[in-house]
């Protein structure tokens, strides 16, 4: 600094500081984001539990997308595991994302609609939020207590005490039970946000258009097919997308949801494979590595997709401004 | 100049920003001169005071492994449900006078399977961990290890000062080379834990005796679980859940479960029609083990029994025994009757246990050395554990003392039983070593996976259940040979 201070030239330059600024961000960000990001790649290419230092090439990608010869051999096994999680991961987030979006895409109308004139909005949006803010591993607690699979269950307590039931439900390791209650929870947890979001993005849509489909005599289906919805895209493309990287990535509830000490296989996402097998003291480095880069493929095409397919249409709107 | 003035602090100030993490704990790791990342745990459990002490490195012999000395805390890795090592450390403050500081339980996970997944992980950030609790099932993932054990001999232990323990404790705690790495305070023999009430009730039992007799083979078992069933009007099933069923019926195994890098089911796959003719016949409660719901259904009656090994009949709060009587995980005993009493079962067996370890990074080596001594050699201090504890130590001449004596009493178990009138016959016929191996525990909970999903009808047919057990071995450790 002092030998710019003394330099002949009149004009200091201050666009270098700049970089001073932004330097520390991007040391973090390349230690911790960067860096990991490439490992993960590197992983990818490794061996498994013993063997985790040695190149494998692409034998991970192999076994977990085509799996191996012979019913008992690694590959089969991992390979089944692995679409088993993958299965589960597009169950849970396509029933999750439908209710989720549904809900929130009515309640945001519904909320923002001049003519309903809802009292306490405020209130409601508040409420509505809440369950995002208890953390996933209450709110799992909770419904296990809720929906126990024995006789201690609240609900089966209260079956049972009707007669209605004879023996306990088991509403936890029961496949679609269980699969149905995380669907729920997790739009429980999260159609408060996607609320928020929708609104704003309805907000933003000027009253005057609202006011001139009234008078010409518009129903409110009409109106929000044909104007809410096409101004809305924007908005509503960013809310699919991630929440698609979002449900592609589901972890603690599936993770949470059991009783006993293990994982319920048919909760087991993509992201609790990835954990399982990175998380023992023996890991299988290579498995998680490359479990999480067919997810970020996934992840992407599908992202890519969504946006191609939706925006294509909104095209020349764009070339008239 | 004011603005490069203000630059500079605002850079400066940034770049703190980003590292603020690491302040809070900027004072100990400066004095042990350690690097400074901060891990979510380092500030709670490094204390390292390195001023305190000085010249006190005396080098008694030439370990392969070289500990540091120099701080004056003892840092034990544990999981959260561990109510031993609790126990073991207010009993150590207070025989030695230390004050409670002194000794730190680092809990990672909230049970056994936590610690075996989670100990790495800490022990790769900067938190002190100079001891490590091993649980039966995983040991020997860990004691194989160099990177994460140190041999006993590093804080000044030697085989030869286990002449009195039991033996399979010692063959267990040595590793493939033949280092010593691992010393139990426990020797592990189990019971069958009942509702004494209940019996009384349905049975006509009025003592374990007469109970042992209604137990006394797998025949027997289930005449009796039958009529237990039938005289509760199905209220009640005499066994609580297929792990603690599975717990003794693995006492008959001859193989362990890999065998030559090979996957062994031996007898296993005969459990899973005896678990089926369990449940179907409601002998078994079937209620999730390690459970809200197994403790309630232990509680309720709706299980009159539990097979229960000596970790899980001590009466200090979060063992079974006393979870079984609180009815709830972690509940408070305190004014309720004592209701459980123990006979030895159809078979004896084992049922875990837990061994001490000395981590690599230890760095308290004289405390880390009289701990280990305190629990797991000094004849005394064993005595004292087991008294007020009520777990069955690791030392055949104290036990044979406190059985010929008869003092010891269980508060949680009916009259004040005394267990190790029961345990000490089993203690004997333990023969653990040869039969476990480091993939145990990953196996032990995709086997009980299965059977219980065969139970639960996740799985159509046996075979399938052991074609998914199988191949869920093989997804995890791709180095075991299946067929």
């Amino acid at each position: 600094m002092q030998n710019t201070a003394r330099k002949p030239h009149k004009m200091v330059s201050y666009s270098k500081y700049g970089y001073f600024f932004i330097l520390p961000f991007f040391l973090v960000y390349s230690f911790f984001m960067i860096y990991p990001l490439i490992n993960t790649f590197v992983l990818s290419f490794k061996g498994n539990g013993i063997t985790s230092d040695q190149f494998v090439g692409l034998q991970n990608y192999q076994f977990l997308l085509f799996g191996e010869e012979g019913q008992f051999s690694a590959g089969a096994a991992i390979q089944k595991e692995f679409l088993n999680c993958l299965g589960n991961t597009f169950i849970l987030w396509v029933g999750n994302f439908v209710i989720q979006l549904l809900l929130s895409l009515l309640l945001a109308v519904w909320f923002s609609d001049v003519r309903v004139k809802i009292k306490g909005t405020g209130f409601f949006k508040v409420v509505m939020y809440l369950p995002n803010i208890i953390t996933a591993a209450s709110v799992a607690a909770i419904f296990l207590m809720i929906f126990g699979n024995t006789k201690y269950g609240a609900v089966n307590s209260m079956l049972l005490n009707f007669g209605w039931i004879k023996d306990a439900f088991p509403f936890i390791n029961d496949a679609w039970a269980s699969r149905i209650l995380v669907m729920i929870i997790q739009s429980w947890m999260w159609f408060g946000n996607t609320m928020l979001l929708l609104m704003s993005g309805i907000f933003g849509i000027d009253n005057s258009i609202y006011e001139a489909a009234s008078i010409d005599g518009s129903s409110g289906l009409h109106t929000f097919f044909r104007i809410t919805m096409p101004i809305l895209k924007p908005i509503f493309i960013y809310v699919v997308i991630t929440s698609l990287i979002g449900g592609l990535q589901m972890f603690d509830i599936p993770y949470l949801l059991h009783e006993g000490r293990t994982i319920r296989p048919t909760l087991k996402t993509a992201a609790v494979f990835i954990y399982d097998n990175f998380h023992t003291a023996q890991p299988n480095y290579g498995y998680s590595a490359t479990a999480s880069v067919i997810l970020f493929i996934i992840t992407a095409a599908l992202g890519v997709f969504i946006y191609k397919f939706n925006t294509d249409s909104t095209a020349p709107k764009k070339a008239k401004k | 100049m004011k603005k490069r003035i203000l630059a500079a602090v605002l850079a400066s100030a940034s770049i703190l920003g980003a590292v603020a993490g690491c302040s809070s704990n900027a004072t100990s790791s400066t004095a042990s001169g350690a690097n400074s990342t901060a891990s979510g745990d380092a500030s709670s459990t490094t204390s390292t005071d390195a001023s305190s002490t000085g010249g006190d490195e005396s080098k008694v012999e030439t370990p392969a492994v070289e500990l540091k000395d120099d701080d004056d805390t003892l840092s034990i890795l544990a999981w959260e449900s561990n109510s031993d090592i609790r126990n073991m450390v207010k009993l150590f403050c207070e025989e030695k006078g230390y004050s409670e500081d002194k000794i730190k339980v680092v809990a990672q996970g909230s049970n056994g399977e936590g610690g075996r997944d989670q100990y790495p992980q800490y022990l790769e950030g900067d938190g002190d961990a100079d001891l490590m609790c091993l649980e039966a099932d995983w040991i020997l993932q860990y004691i194989n290890d160099d990177k994460l054990t140190a041999p006993l001999s590093a804080v000044g232990i030697t085989e030869d000062q286990y002449k009195d323990a039991y033996g399979y404790t010692v063959a267990i705690g040595t590793n493939e080379a033949g280092v010593l790495k691992g010393a139990s305070f426990q020797a592990a023999p189990g019971g069958f834990l009942y509702n004494a009430d209940l019996a009384k009730e349905y049975l006509g039992v009025e003592n374990p005796d007469q109970m042992q007799e209604l137990v006394k083979d797998w025949d027997t078992f289930q005449k009796t679980a039958a009529t237990v069933y039938e005289k509760s009007g199905g209220k009640t099933s005499l066994t609580a859940t297929e792990g603690g069923l599975w717990q003794v019926y693995q006492a008959n195994r001859t193989k362990a479960w890999v065998v030559d890098g090979k996957l062994e089911m031996d007898t296993a796959t005969d459990f899973y029609d005896i678990a089926k003719s369990f449940k179907d016949n409601k002998y078994m409660a079937g209620v999730p083990q390690w459970d809200g719901a197994w403790y309630a259904a232990m509680n309720d009656g709706t299980a009159m029994g539990e097979f229960a090994s000596t970790w899980g009949l001590t009466s200090g709060k979060g063992s079974m025994l006393s979870n079984f009587t609180a009815g709830s995980d972690g509940g408070d005993t305190a004014g309720l009757d004592a209701k459980f009493a123990l006979c030895a079962g159809p078979t004896s067996y084992f049922w875990g246990g837990t061994w001490l370890g000395v981590s690599t990074k230890c760095n308290s080596k004289t405390l880390a050395k009289e701990f280990i001594e305190f629990f797991t050699v000094n004849a005394d201090t064993m005595k004292k554990y087991s008294e007020k504890t009520g777990d069955f130590c690791d030392n055949k001449t104290v036990m044979k003392g406190l059985v010929d004596a008869k003092t010891n009493k269980n508060a949680l178990l009916k009259d004040g039983q005394d267990q190790f009138q029961i345990l000490y016959s089993q203690a004997d016929g333990i023969k653990m070593d040869g039969i476990i191996t480091k993939y145990d525990s990953k196996i032990k909970g995709f086997f009980n996976d299965s059977v219980n999903g065969y139970l639960d009808g996740t799985f159509a047919t046996k075979d399938d259940a052991i074609v998914d057990f199988k191949q869920k071995v093989k997804a995890a450790f791709p180095e075991i040979t299946v067929e």
